[in-house]
């Protein structure tokens, strides 16, 4: 089977609202789910994808379609991707959730990190604040895990 | 890619998103487990541990993380820079809680950075730990002098990349096999003689890229790197040691394989 640009063929994709998406074979393999399905002969046609909206499913294929291109160098991939995490927090959540379930772990490293950059070197109230966090320890709990682990909040 | 739904603006898709979460929710403590793992694997763990105070959700999260990296420099701050004995001990003490207090999931990376000086016993300790659950890349960079590095580290299974950088002499033991290393990073490290050095670079079947830089070869006089499966080399000489050390110094080089030779010197 061959996966190569020039001769690839087209797979329909069908999000968990209905949508149908075209994508091209060699693009939608960096999905891992879909290349076994693919390899197994087991992508019907359109694949179901439960899991996924359609318009998650729409950014999640842009981002395969520029990661497949193989013109494209390092460091345009890497100013590329940091435009593509510009979102949202509703939106990074869906991408994550979808770069999970199709894995597609260069997706899921690319949004992992950002979600770690909005965490690093922050007061646990920012940190509470960015992501809607409640605090649901009591402040005598709350006191003895920093006093267990003081050295992470100093 | 042809799309039979129209290409979304960025706008729309947020008006679309809002439908399905609304502002204000907690979305990220919805996060599997493995996914928060992911997560906190890309911070510094003393981030990562700091989390544990988030809520109840998040307190026990860093337990599992698979990259573990410390740096003693996170840990002095500008005030207490003439403290150092107490904050060293409270960076061991952190190192060796982390350590411990983990769960025994598989530790993927393990770095250790520690600018000042660090008890050798420590670090012996805590790569042998690293080593107990399958560390698959180790960087070990100190500037203490005295530093032993475990046996077990020699003939290590898991290891796919080991960086050491460090001030000491690299006392190596007598039985070495690397069977999965790939990538091999030394960096100021002493050679201590021909025949140890040589062993040191020839039981690793698959190696592909080996870096020495600024290391110091003073105690060689003739000694062969031997690994088919090269593909990258740089030697490096030490910029503050005299061309003559350099000259009588023979590294015999049998590498069928290499694509990369960078030998550069002062």
């Amino acid at each position: 089977m061959s996966l190569s640009p020039s001769t690839s063929k087209m797979l329909s994709l069908k999000s968990s609202d209905g949508k149908v998406l075209e994508v091209e074979e060699h693009v939608a393999v960096l999905c891992e789910t879909i290349k076994s399905l693919v390899e197994d002969g087991c992508a019907d046609s359109p694949i179901p994808l439960a899991n996924v909206d359609g318009a998650t499913l729409g950014n999640v294929m842009e981002w395969c379609k520029k990661h497949a291109d193989q013109k494209a160098s390092a460091d345009d991939l890497e100013d590329w991707d940091a435009e593509f995490v510009e979102r949202d927090q509703g939106e990074l959540y869906h991408l994550i959730m979808a770069a999970n379930y199709l894995n597609i772990k260069g997706l899921l490293d690319l949004i992992c990190q950002k979600v770690a950059d909005m965490i690093k070197g922050k007061h646990p109230e920012k940190i509470r604040e960015i992501f809607n966090i409640e605090n649901d320890f009591t402040p005598e709990q709350q006191e003895q895990i920093r006093k267990d682990n003081s050295w992470a909040f100093e | 890619m042809n799309s039979t739904v129209a290409s979304p603006s960025r706008k729309s898709q947020k008006l679309l998103n809002s439908h399905i979460v609304d502002e204000g929710e907690d979305r990220i403590s919805n996060l599997p487990d493995s996914v928060l793992h992911h997560i906190l694997s890309f911070l510094p763990t003393k981030y990562a541990v700091g989390t544990c105070i988030l809520s109840k959700r998040w307190q026990f999260m860093w337990t599992s993380i698979s990259n573990i990296d410390f740096c003693d420099f996170m840990f002095y701050s500008c005030e207490k820079k003439y403290s150092f004995p107490l904050e060293r001990t409270s960076f061991s003490n952190c190192v060796e809680r982390v350590l411990i207090l983990r769960d025994a999931s598989i530790i993927k990376k393990f770095r250790l950075r520690c600018f000042a000086s660090i008890d050798a016993s420590h670090v012996h300790t805590w790569i042998s730990a690293a080593i107990r659950h399958g560390v698959q890349e180790l960087e070990l960079s100190t500037h203490s002098t005295n530093i032993a590095l475990p046996y077990c580290l020699f003939i290590c299974e898991s290891l796919t990349i080991l960086k050491l950088g460090s001030g000491s002499i690299l006392k190596v033991p007598t039985s070495i096999y690397f069977p999965n290393l790939k990538t091999f990073h030394l960096d100021q490290v002493t050679f201590i003689d021909d025949l140890s050095t040589q062993k040191l670079f020839s039981n690793s079947p698959v190696l592909q890229e080996l870096s020495l830089t600024e290391c110091v070869w003073n105690n060689i006089k003739s000694t062969t790197i031997r690994v088919p499966s090269l593909k990258r080399l740089t030697i490096d000489y030490i910029p503050y040691c005299s061309v003559d050390d350099i000259l009588d110094c023979e590294i015999n080089v049998y590498a069928e394989n290499l694509i990369y030779f960078n030998c550069s010197g002062d």
